[in-house]
C-alpha cells in the first residue's frame, strides 16, 4: 500500500528537525502499530515496549527512507518484526508459521497486517472526509445505527435525504485519496457510481 | 490481483462497516502509547559523543578465550567500562542479562542496538541502574541518554 503525498512532506519536515512533523507521524500511525499488537494478542507495558522500538527504528531510518509513500508497509512489518520478537523473549508460544497466537487472539498472518493496513487508510480517508459526511457517517457506524428519525434531527437533515447522503458520503471515501490506491487495485473494481 | 480478502470496496454496506471497525480501532489507541512514540524523536536532535572503552576484563581481540575459562577469573563476570568525557558506563556480561551503572550516578535510559539493526530501550533508575535483558548476543551498540540531556554512544563491541 501507498500512502498519500502528505506523508511525504512530513517526513521531510521530521527530517529537518521539526518535531511536530514527527509528533504528526506517530499521531497518523499509532493506531495501525497498536493494532498490529494487539493481532499478536500484545497490550499494556508489551505493546508499549514494541511501540517504543518500532518508533525508534524509524527515528533512525528517517534520513534512508527513500519512498516515504512506503511507511504504512514498513511500520506494518516492522512492528511484526517486533511482536515475534517480543513473544520469543518472553517465551510464549510462536508456532513458525505464525498462525495462532497461544492467547487465542486473531492469527496475525500477512493478511492480518493488510487489514490493519487497509483500516489506517479507511481512518485517513474518513478523517479528510468534509465535516458534514464525517457526523453522518458517525452516526450511521455507530453500535448500534442511529435511527433515521434521529439523524434528521442531529443534522437537520430531512429523512429522504438521509439514504442519498450515506451513499454520496461513502463514495466520496472511496475516492478519496487515501483510499484511492487501495479500492481500485481490490478487486480490480471501479466504482462508477453518482 | 484480489483484494487483500474479501473485502468489497464497492458495497456500501460493507464499507461503513469498515468505516465503524477502523475508525473505534483507532479510537482505542492508549495515550500513552502516542506519547511514547513522539518522545521517541528525543534521540534523534541530539549529538551524541562517543564513549570509549578503556577496559575490559576479556581482551576484545580474543573475548571468546576468556568465555572458554582460560583465564583466572573466568567465573567473575566480564565487565566493561566505556567513558566519555562527561559519563563512564560500566557493564557487566552475565549469562542472562546485561547490567549496568552510570557513573555518575543518574537517571535515563539506555538503547541498544544489536547486528540486525533491532533496537529496544531499557529504563536506567535513580542511582544509575540498569539491566539489559534479555541478554543480547553479538555484536551490540549501546547508546545512553541522561534525564539531564546528555547523550553518549559506544562503538559496536561483541557480547
Amino acid at each position: 500500500m501507498r500512502d498519500d503525498p502528505a506523508v511525504v512532506e512530513l517526513v521531510e519536515r521530521a527530517r529537518r528537525g521539526d518535531a511536530r512533523a514527527w509528533s504528526a507521524i506517530v499521531d497518523r500511525y499509532a493506531a495501525l502499530v497498536w493494532g498490529i499488537c494487539r493481532r499478536y494478542g500484545l497490550t499494556g507495558p508489551d505493546a508499549d515496549d514494541v511501540g517504543g522500538s518500532v518508533w525508534l527504528l524509524l527515528v533512525q531510518h528517517l534520513d534512508s527512507i527513500r519512498e516515504p509513500a512506503a511507511l504504512p508497509g514498513w511500520l506494518a512489518s516492522t512492528t511484526r518484526r517486533e511482536c515475534l520478537q517480543m513473544l520469543r523473549s518472553t517465551q510464549r508460544q510462536v508456532p513458525v508459521d505464525d498462525q495462532q497466537i497461544a492467547d487465542g487472539s486473531e492469527p496475525a498472518s500477512d493478511e492480518g497486517l493488510l487489514i490493519e493496513e487497509r483500516r489506517h487508510a479507511v481512518r485517513l480517508a474518513f478523517a479528510d472526509l468534509h465535516h458534514r459526511c464525517q457526523r453522518l457517517l458517525a452516526l450511521l457506524f455507530a453500535d448500534p445505527p442511529a435511527p433515521y428519525a434521529q439523524i434528521s434531527t442531529v443534522l437537520d437533515m430531512p429523512v429522504g435525504a438521509i439514504g442519498p447522503n450515506r451513499k454520496r458520503c461513502l463514495e466520496r471515501l472511496r475516492r478519496s485519496r487515501a483510499l484511492a490506491g487501495f479500492s481500485n487495485a481490490a478487486a480490480g473494481v471501479e466504482a462508477d457510481q453518482g | 490481483m484480489s483484494g487483500v480478502d474479501a473485502f468489497r470496496w464497492e458495497d456500501d454496506d460493507e464499507l461503513l462497516a469498515e468505516l465503524g471497525e477502523a475508525v473505534r480501532a483507532g479510537d482505542r489507541v492508549p495515550e500513552t502509547f502516542i506519547s511514547a512514540g513522539k518522545g521517541a524523536y528525543s534521540w534523534r536532535t541530539v549529538e551524541a559523543e562517543l564513549a570509549e572503552l578503556t577496559a575490559d576484563s576479556a581482551d576484545p581481540a580474543s573475548g571468546e578465550l576468556a568465555g572458554a575459562g582460560l583465564r583466572s577469573r573466568a567465573s567473575a563476570p566480564r565487565s566493561l567500562s566505556f567513558e566519555s568525557s562527561e559519563l563512564t558506563i560500566e557493564l557487566e556480561v552475565h549469562a542472562d542479562a546485561l547490567r549496568g551503572q552510570l557513573v555518575p550516578p543518574q537517571p535515563g535510559s539506555v538503547q541498544v542496538r544489536t547486528d540486525d539493526d533491532s533496537t529496544h530501550a531499557y529504563p536506567v533508575d535513580e542511582v544509575g541502574w540498569f539491566v539489559i535483558s534479555p541478554r543480547p548476543i553479538g555484536s551490540i551498540r549501546l547508546h545512553v541518554r541522561t534525564d539531564d540531556g546528555a547523550s553518549v554512544r559506544t562503538d559496536r563491541f561483541t557480547v
